[in-house]
């Protein structure tokens, strides 16, 4: 084919050796689908369920520990000059476990469907930390979230279990509820009457959720608690949410927490963490990117708001002379000779070829990351206590890179502190 | 283009070719046959094998985590190939590199140090004459010659009349010719 292209003009290739020729130049396979997955630090196991489902539960554990939260106080608080006492009595519990069930709703009823049927066990300590086991017919897991810190999640089904990144704000802080609910005013809707529930008997009421916190005006607008008449401890509640009727029962107060909140995996359980974006490196390869470009124009870094890579790129090739190089051995048709070699191994175009991956990565970062900055334009390496660049982690936390080329990591209101320096 | 997240979510009578939100099996079953004509297609609309690998990553989420509603089975490739086209140029909208380069401008480094080096001049010059072409043009090609689709197939995945999809393809190869003499040319005068 080649001979016929150099003989004949470009003009009359037949159609069949320019999809040869274009053929030739296919591209590299990217990624597979499956990898990218496993990679985007995401639960795989999880997928499996029905995301509906899935939703549901995790809809529910919160709501769950918010009703608790607010019936809590509603239950020590009819007389409304109880509410201050109500609010201290709340802040004394240490700990909670119980258990929550949840059934499709069907005309206005819950109805047993094995295939929909969730069953789960909630264990709160007042630190924050949670511990929510949940299984079904598609899903036996557990999760253990000890507060501000990394957990775990274990899939029992795989026998695998993976680390999860410290959870910021999903948990809704129970014992600050209690505080702002104490100066709030609630009130029976209905007397549900009284009741036996496993032979003891209880008391039920329906309350507005409005009437406790305007913020709560979800759960179908009402919880049903049933209170035991002797203990004065709440023995069921109950609300409607998303099609499914969802219980927590079988309370238990102030128990020691011992290891609830372990960490360890089973015996013989396969880690299936997912290895996350490599944070230091992509940190390395963009300082070693900016910290070259600025060896060779007075410490400045590319005065930029949005830093193309490859015009950014070429930028220090003109700077460092490694320009020469590229339009040397990046002639048309050179091969890999021993002088392009010899060129291509010069400190100009190592210096080059590394910090183009450090450019790369801040192109990639500025385009995609949902909150990321670069201030070039004000910020020098003379800048040592100036943020250069910044972006967002998946831990909501961000990645700060200083104008001397030093980094940490920072939580978004020490962010807002460093840019104000 | 990609279904819109909120829409809600339905399967296609051809289980093989449906999945419900975050079902892995399910949507890699489906994917799979179709992921390497994917690929190709972003790679040369994109013209940079990083970009197509964050536009791939993007897609494979994106349509993993709410697939929207699916074309029946007969359109999915299409549908596959016209998402990708779409997202590409979209792509390269955002990054305000839709207008192609001129032809004496291409920036030999996009081939990549190394890849260069090791390919024949024709192969050079083909890709220089790609990244001079639009994006959609770019496109077309990658359809045509890459995936070997018909004219009527491709006037399905761009969502065009058969008949411009044929004007258009003469004469996008007709340019492609043309850029490839005049790197040829070029190259044989220096």
């Amino acid at each position: 084919m080649n001979e016929r292209i150099q003989t004949n003009s470009f003009d009359t290739l037949p159609e069949e050796d320019l999809m040869g020729l274009f053929q030739s130049t296919a591209p590299q396979p990217l990624r597979d689908a499956e990898e990218i997955l496993q990679s985007a630090d995401i639960q795989l196991h999880l997928a499996r369920v029905p995301r509906r489902v899935f939703l549901r539960w995790g809809v529910s554990i919160v709501t769950a520990l918010a009703v608790i939260a607010m019936v809590g106080v509603w239950l020590n608080t009819p007389p409304k000059q109880l509410w201050a006492q109500a609010a201290d009595k709340a802040q004394q519990v240490s700990s909670l476990r119980c258990r929550y069930t949840a059934l499709p709703l069907v005309n206005g009823k819950a109805v047993e469907d094995a295939n929909m049927r969730l069953d789960g066990t909630i264990q709160w300590a007042k630190s924050g930390s949670l511990r929510q086991a949940v299984k079904n017919s598609n899903l036996d897991s557990l999760s253990v979230q000890p507060a501000n810190e990394p957990g775990i999640s274990i899939d029992h089904r795989t026998k695998s279990y993976r680390r999860t990144a410290a959870m910021k704000g999903a948990v809704p802080p129970l014992i600050s509820i209690f505080e702002r609910l104490a100066s709030s005013r609630s009130e029976a809707k209905q007397d549900l009457g009284e009741s036996e529930i496993e032979g003891r008997k209880v008391h039920g009421f329906e309350v507005e959720t409005s009437t406790i916190d305007a913020d709560f005006s979800g759960l179908g607008g009402v919880v049903r608690v049933w209170v035991d008449q002797e203990t004065k401890r709440i023995a069921r509640m109950q609300w409607n949410q998303m099609n499914m009727v969802h219980t927590v029962d079988h309370f238990v107060w102030n128990e020691p927490t011992g290891d609830w909140f372990s960490l360890k995996p089973p015996e013989g359980y396969a880690n299936q963490t997912p290895v996350p974006a490599n944070l230091e490196e992509t940190t390395q390869h963009i300082i070693t990117g900016l910290k070259a470009f600025a060896k060779y124009s007075n410490g400045d870094y590319p005065k930029v708001k949005f830093l193309y890579g490859d015009v950014t790129a070429a930028k220090l090739a003109e700077l460092n002379g490694a320009d020469k190089i590229i339009k040397t051995i990046f002639q048309p048709g050179r091969l890999l000779d021993d002088d392009a070699r010899r060129l291509a191994d010069k400190p100009e175009y190592q210096e080059y070829i590394k910090a183009v991956e450090g450019f790369a990565r801040i192109n990639g970062l500025e385009r995609d990351n949902p909150d990321c900055a670069y201030y070039g334009i004000k910020v020098s390496s003379k800048d040592t206590d100036k943020v250069l660049f910044r972006w967002q982690l998946e831990t909501g936390e961000y990645q700060v890179i200083f104008g001397d080329l030093s980094h940490r990591i920072a939580t978004k209101e020490q962010l807002k502190t460093l840019e104000t320096k | 283009m990609v279904a819109d997240q909120d829409q809600p979510l339905e399967h296609t009578k051809d289980s093989n070719l449906a999945w419900t939100a975050r079902d892995t099996v399910s949507f890699l079953a489906a994917i799979r046959p179709w992921q390497a004509s994917v690929c190709r297609i972003l790679s040369r609309v994109l013209g940079d094998r990083h970009d197509a690998e964050d536009v791939w990553q993007s897609l494979v989420l994106r349509w993993w985590q709410s697939p929207g509603n699916l074309p029946a089975p007969d359109k999915f490739p299409a549908w596959l190939r016209r998402c990708a086209v779409n997202e590409a140029i979209r792509v390269l909208r955002r990054q305000k590199k839709l207008n192609h380069h001129g032809i004496d401008n291409v920036p030999a480094r996009q081939v990549g140090p190394w890849e260069a080096l090791t390919t024949d001049e024709l192969r050079t010059d083909m890709r220089r004459a790609m990244l001079s072409l639009d994006p959609e043009d770019r496109a077309l090609l990658a359809l045509r010659f890459d995936e070997g689709l018909t004219i009527r197939e491709i006037a399905e995945v761009l969502e065009r009349p058969p008949a411009t999809v044929y004007v258009q393809l003469e004469r996008v190869v007709d340019r492609l010719r043309k850029l490839l003499g005049i790197h040829f040319s070029e190259q044989r005068k220096s």
